[in-house]
């Protein structure tokens, strides 16, 4: 077995790794300004409320220091950074009426073609301004509301939105969420009426072309009491030599007795700081499940929080990430146990090779309310080679007697054991170790869509390109 | 003169060496922040530091350091220390667990410095320091501890306040273990509700050279407990065991850094204890396998149980690794007595509140069996008398 360590070489992109022009594109200005923000609110026609959050959020963006604690951010320059960039086109409910070029682009990544089998409503955003948005009509017949949020904020939904938005991710947050309180565009509205069942998943698809720019698409979505949702969302960029920014935001409100899934393939280019935050409240009996992998981004911040605020309501976080060269990613959750019987089970894996650092970092808070609760976290990594770095950095705060809360974490390679079996049986080193990877990320792939399920595999199989040599 | 206050403040890098180098520290009350591991996490969470306000005090008399038995210098100068730490540790791996601060503080407080130094291939007998904290000043012992190639050492450390009363007492503990040799150092604290307590361990190893590490913590209205291996050498290894109780309103705040450097070492960093009444505590393990490291295992565990609604209990176990040649895990397991246990001891007669006090006593009644001499024996009973109202190891009232 070859014991020998190489760094990998840059593995083929292609299929993400492609760029169209951006000819007859409106860019405003870079960088961060009043205006620029009252620019970006005036070309959405909004309530005089939203300019007033985009004001205050931006004054808190300047007010709030740099995070300290995680990867650098010292390659964004926020002076660079194209806050609104809007493709030559509206939004449409039909893919033929999209322009040719953002069709083509949408076709590669497979989005027409998923509608089309499996999924009940698709939302598509290109740069900062979504240009396909469309909904099953079995499923607006149900009752279920599936749009652009700039286009719900003017119709009867605006008093709903008001009243939910930016109210789980509040500017004061943490710098990144002032940022996109203050310059959000796009995004997507869900509304699932109370008892619906939605039978297939709704999709969101994000694709920043733009060089240099950011995107900060916002997600809203109600889950009414005794409804059922999978909300999958997905993004890519081609890779630029510059920095690209995505500082987007998904609140979720999860009703009694209600069920949410929010499964995420995270496929950003390698140049993309990758600052994201997503939040979901449960109510009595409600269950949010993340299913999360992580594969893009030159450096990453997220940390799903799920907020249990309702007895018996139950989190599911199932996370994979993978941190190739030069990426930085520090990925984990945050959970909020605030309620009698609730329960939380966290189960995550992490992989890093050819020199990336891969963290996992969490946070578990049992408060006084948490009575009869319990909380699981599991993190397994797994190093592919000794260029390469994986931290672990969990923290538990109880403050409830009677709960259990249990935490297991482990750090390690793959065994020569296994290598030597798979390899004996006439398997090569590449597929062997492709194998052993894949078996690792199983628990996230095996809770996707079977076709999702196929492309995170793919992504495992395009990052271990080239680790023949790597492993031993 | 009021005991030590104390304040989670916000975050506040650590002084670098110059400032702290100029720091005053013994003039007036100062608050020092200490216990910063490694690695940080969100601020909001309140884990990454403790800020400890000290009242001004002047150093205890020498009187209260006592060698009660064993071969150890008393009144001792560092230079001996500094010296072999000099040649041992020439890239300056050498750190403490509660940071640079709490090591001025502690230098400018020393009542007096305690030496051992076992000679290469010896096994001395084992070396009893008793520190019996001194009412309204600060009491600090400096205990160096070299053991040299091949050697064997045991220390049995105590805190004690015998005569009760308020102020700052604590262990400023450097110690190198030479290349096979092995150091069996116990820390036994048994303050009263007076005191506020720092225990400040720095530690190197060399090749092959083994540490056991035994931490009990049972009283003090605040025990700061920061402790730092770096294991350099190929093979050495350490195993810390920490047992610790909070009652009252105390607050126990713990920092652990293992760096392990050198290949095939081995870390084990096990913690068990009880939380009651409204006591806080932190815990802060960190495991830091160094690029190089082929070959390391480091295991971390802290198992809290938790005996009143008013507790509150934060655990950060951290790894980080550098090398992919290693086993690394850590746990934490946090909680009311097992349904099970409860089960069979209210089969036997015992209440829900009675069986919350067995485990809360039964942290006295280890540290009792493990008691290394009278007077640490004593400590364990003075406390658990107020504490649980009964000596430590007596038959729980009503048990069946």
């Amino acid at each position: 077995m070859a014991a020998e360590k190489q760094q990998v070489t840059e593995v083929d992109r292609s299929l993400y790794d492609f760029v169209k022009s951006e000819e007859g594109y409106e860019r405003l200005d870079a960088g961060l300004t009043p205006d620029i923000v009252r620019e970006i609110s005036a070309k959405k026609d909004e309530p005089q409320w939203m300019l007033d959050l985009r004001l205050k959020s931006l004054e808190i963006y300047h007010s709030l220091p740099i995070p300290d604690w995680g990867p650098s951010i010292e390659g964004l320059d926020m002076d660079h950074i194209v806050t609104y960039v809007k493709p030559p086109t509206e939004q449409k409910s039909d893919w033929e009426s999209v322009p040719d070029d953002i069709k083509d682009t949408f076709e590669r990544l497979g989005i027409p073609q998923a509608e089309r089998a499996y999924l009940a409503g698709v939302g598509a955003q290109y740069d900062s301004e979504l240009v396909y948005h469309n909904i099953q009509e079995s499923a607006s017949k149900q009752g279920v509301v599936y749009s652009g949020i700039e286009e719900a904020l003017h119709g009867p939904y605006e008093e709903l939105i008001h009243d939910h938005f930016m109210q789980l991710i509040t500017p004061q947050d943490h710098k990144f969420a002032a940022l996109h309180g203050a310059v959000w565009s796009g995004g997507s509205f869900v509304y699932v009426p109370k008892g619906v069942h939605m039978e297939f998943p709704l999709q969101s698809y994000f694709r920043l072309n733009a060089k240099g720019a950011g995107q900060f698409e916002h997600t809203l979505i109600i889950v009414e009491d005794g409804a059922d949702l999978h909300f999958i969302e997905g993004c890519s960029a081609p890779k630029y030599n510059v920095a690209n920014l995505h500082a987007g935001a998904v609140e979720l409100f999860v009703g009694k007795n209600a069920h949410m899934r929010y499964s995420t393939i995270e496929n950003w280019s390698k140049n993309m700081y990758n600052l994201n935050t997503k939040r979901a409240i449960v109510d009595d009996g409600g269950t949010i499940e993340w299913v999360s992998g992580s594969f893009g981004s030159h450096v990453g911040y997220l940390y799903p929080m799920s907020i249990l605020n309702g007895a018996d309501s139950t989190c599911e976080f199932t996370g994979v990430t993978f941190s190739g060269a030069t990426q930085n990613l520090d990925t984990g959750c945050k959970v909020v146990l605030n309620a009698p019987r609730t329960s939380a089970r966290i189960d995550t894996k992490g992989i890093s090779k050819a020199g990336g650092i891969q963290t996992f970092r969490s946070s578990v808070l049992v408060t006084e309310k948490a009575e009869d609760s319990d909380v699981y976290v599991s993190c397994a990594n797994l190093m592919l080679d000794d260029e390469s770095r994986s931290d672990t950095i969990p923290a538990m705060d109880v403050r409830a007697k009677n709960c259990n809360v249990g935490h297991e974490a482990s750090i390690g390679r793959i065994g020569d054991d296994m290598m030597f079996y798979l390899m004996s049986r006439g398997i090569s080193e590449d597929e062997a170790s492709t194998m052993i990877v894949n078996g690792f990320a199983n628990p996230v792939s095996k809770e996707l869509p079977l076709e999702y399920a196929v492309e995170m595999n793919n992504l495992i199989k395009l990052e271990m390109e080239g680790m023949e040599g790597a492993i031993g | 003169m009021t005991a030590a206050t104390e304040t989670h403040t916000a975050w506040r890098p650590q002084m670098t060496p110059a400032e702290v180098a100029a720091l005053a520290v013994n003039e007036g009350a100062r608050t020092i922040m200490v216990n910063r591991p490694p690695a940080i996490t969100w601020h909001k969470l309140k884990i990454n530091e403790v800020a400890a306000s000290l009242p001004a005090l002047s150093a205890a008399a020498r009187t209260a350091v006592e060698v009660a038995s064993g071969d150890a210098v008393w009144g001792a100068e560092a230079e001996p220390f500094d010296a072999a730490l000099a040649e041992a540790d020439p890239e300056g791996h050498f750190e403490s667990g509660m940071g640079a601060e709490a090591e001025a503080w502690l230098s400018a407080h020393t009542a007096e410095r305690v030496l051992v130094d076992v000679a290469a291939g010896e096994e001395p007998d084992p070396v009893l320091v008793h520190l019996d904290a001194e009412d309204g000043t600060a009491s600090v012992c400096a205990l160096d501890i070299i053991v040299r190639e091949g050697a064997r050492a045991t220390v049995y450390a105590q805190a004690d306040a015998p005569a009760g009363g308020t102020g700052v007492a604590g262990f400023a503990i450097r110690a190198l273990v030479g290349e096979g040799a092995h150091l069996s150092l116990v820390v036994l604290q048994t303050l009263d509700d007076g005191y506020t307590y720092l225990e400040n361990t720095a530690a190197l190893l060399g090749a092959g050279a083994h540490a056991a590490f035994t931490q009990t913590e049972l009283g003090a209205r605040r025990s700061l407990v920061g402790t730092a291996f770096a294991l350099d050498g190929d093979e050495s290894s350490v195993d810390i065991d920490t047992h610790y109780l909070g009652h009252g309103e105390n607050d126990l705040d713990f920092n652990y850094v293992i760096r392990q450097r050198g290949r095939a070492t081995k870390s084990n960093l096990d913690a068990n204890g009880s939380l009651a009444d409204a006591s806080s505590k932190i815990l802060r393990g960190t495991i830091d396998f160094i690029h190089g490291c082929k070959g390391a295992v480091g295991h971390e565990r802290d198992t809290v149980l938790l005996a009143n609604d008013k507790v509150r209990n934060k655990t950060m176990p951290v790894l980080l690794c550098d090398e992919d040649d290693v086993q690394g895990d850590h746990g934490a397991s946090i909680g009311h007595v097992n349904p099970e246990q409860l089960e069979y001891l209210e089969a036997r007669g015992l209440s829900e509140s009675q069986v919350e006090a067995l485990f809360v006593g039964a942290q006295f009644d280890y540290a009792a069996v493990h008691a290394f001499d009278e007077r640490a024996a004593a400590g364990v009973n003075r406390l658990a008398q107020c504490v649980i109202g009964r000596e430590a190891g007596a038959q729980l009232e009503g048990e069946a």
